[in-house]
């Protein structure tokens, strides 16, 4: 069996929690920006059906064709915008699975890996509330 | 020496392990969990289980809340988050309100650190805690995790008759699962020192289906249970004996009968696979079922049932 250099695996263990934490912070920027998406075609979806509304009621030919291309302005609008949140969501999702990976590895040696390799008490407190920012799995809330 | 708080502990262990290899009968249980319908009681007990992750903390309390078959397989994966229930524990006495959390074995996570401030910290504290361990046969959910452990040259020569992965995977376990107790304890001592109610705790030894015999139970007891000399604690039991000091023995009950238990158990006979080996489960439906029913009558005795 080779031996493993001495320190190797901490060395890793910080590689990976730093990739995990490039990784939290490009899934929780995605969702903010898919919370603002989601606004945004909130924001389309009802101002498209109050002016609709708001034409139709008026009545008369040019209210009508304007009123179609309200509603159509405003769906189409909508459905470039679940289009964009559908691909950044499977962006996300991917970020988010690679990261809960790296950090559920990490958490794992963390312990084995500091006694092995005997870290620091503070170096430990340090590593273990980095890792605490990270979730369990994917399934957690 | 008579005024020694462990020695009833070591004795109560001294008398279930037999228990282990040959169940002899059926034991009469002592109280029954039931739904609870009153959502505006409020709980007359508090209790929390912990444990590093995989030791079968979420399979225990189905257990005891009768939600697990012989013959049903419960679904072996990670509980994403804490599990809290509330229930009514009834008794020939009268019934108690019982509010309970399973707290994620990994506590420096998001919903671990959001367990422990809820039930733990701000002035909140469970009355006691059922802290769940198994000597070394918990489940490594993360692959890499697990080939590391088995990769590892920590315990090189593994003794006769086993399989070294598994030696390696257990040693690898048992690192983390003193780890996972010292936070544990840290926890405790914070949490309980700003109460002066009566504590218990409960060190349930799970899965002993995968190590059911004399000298492994033996061993399990001198690793588990805080020796008659300080000087030969084991590193776990020295952390368990460093609890019970701080906080005070007097807060556990008595010299006599104390609220402080090292019980072994199986909630469920489940294999122990570990890399191309596996260890079988020789959990019999009598074992289990008398282990269980000790369990929860132990639990009954300490929560404040005295005729228990």
């Amino acid at each position: 069996m080779i031996e493993p250099d001495r320190g190797a695996l901490g060395v890793e263990l910080e590689h990976a929690l730093v990739h995990a934490e490039t990784l939290l912070a490009a899934v929780d920027q995605a969702t903010w920006r898919l919370n603002v998406l989601r606004a945004w075609q909130l924001v389309f979806l009802l101002a498209g059906a109050a002016v609709t509304g708001g034409l139709v009621d008026a009545g008369g030919l040019a209210a009508a064709v304007a009123a179609v291309s309200v509603a159509a302005a405003s769906g189409g609008g909508v459905g470039v915008l679940f289009l964009a949140t559908t691909r950044m969501r499977g962006t996300r999702d991917r970020d988010a699975m690679v990261m809960v990976s790296l950090s559920r590895t990490a958490r794992d040696l963390l312990p084995v890996v500091a006694q092995d390799e005997q870290w620091s008490e503070l170096r430990l407190a340090t590593t273990r509330a980095r890792i605490a920012r990270f979730p369990i799995s994917e399934r957690s809330r | 020496m008579p005024d020694d708080i462990w020695l009833p502990v070591r004795r109560r262990w001294a008398a279930l392990t037999p228990l282990v290899l040959r169940p002899g009968g059926p034991r009469e249980r002592k109280v029954r969990f039931r739904r609870r319908w009153n959502f505006f009681a409020t709980p007359d007990v508090a209790m929390a289980v912990t444990g590093m992750r995989g030791t079968g903390k979420s399979t225990l309390l189905k257990a005891i809340r009768g939600r697990l078959l012989f013959g049903d397989y419960p679904l072996g994966e990670e509980s994403p988050d804490a599990e809290s229930d509330r229930f009514v524990a009834v008794t020939e006495h009268g019934s108690k309100q019982v509010k309970s959390v399973v707290v994620p074995g990994q506590k420096d996570s998001a919903q671990g650190e959001r367990t422990l401030r809820k039930y733990f910290r701000n002035g909140r504290s469970p009355d006691g805690v059922v802290h769940v361990v198994s000597w070394g046969y918990s489940t490594i959910w993360d692959s890499t995790a697990e080939q590391v452990a088995i990769a590892s040259t920590a315990t090189g020569d593994a003794p006769e008759g086993v399989d070294p992965d598994v030696a390696r995977t257990r040693e690898y376990n048992r690192k983390g699962e003193l780890d996972d107790f010292r936070q544990t304890c840290a926890l405790l001592k914070e949490s309980w020192r700003g109460t002066r109610k009566r504590l218990w705790l409960v060190i349930a030894v799970a899965k002993v289906d995968l190590f059911q015999n004399a000298e492994s139970l033996r061993q399990a007891g001198r690793y588990y249970l805080p020796a008659e000399q300080p000087k030969d604690d084991s590193p776990f039991a020295r952390e368990l004996r460093a609890l019970v000091n701080h906080l005070g023995e007097e807060r556990f009950g008595t010299a006599e009968r104390p609220r402080i238990a090292v019980v072994p158990l199986v909630s469920f006979p489940e294999d122990y696979p570990v890399g191309e080996s596996v260890v079988q489960s020789t959990g019999k439906p009598d074992v289990i079922s008398v282990l269980l029913t000790t369990f929860i009558n132990t639990l009954w005795e300490f929560s404040g049932d005295d005729r228990a």
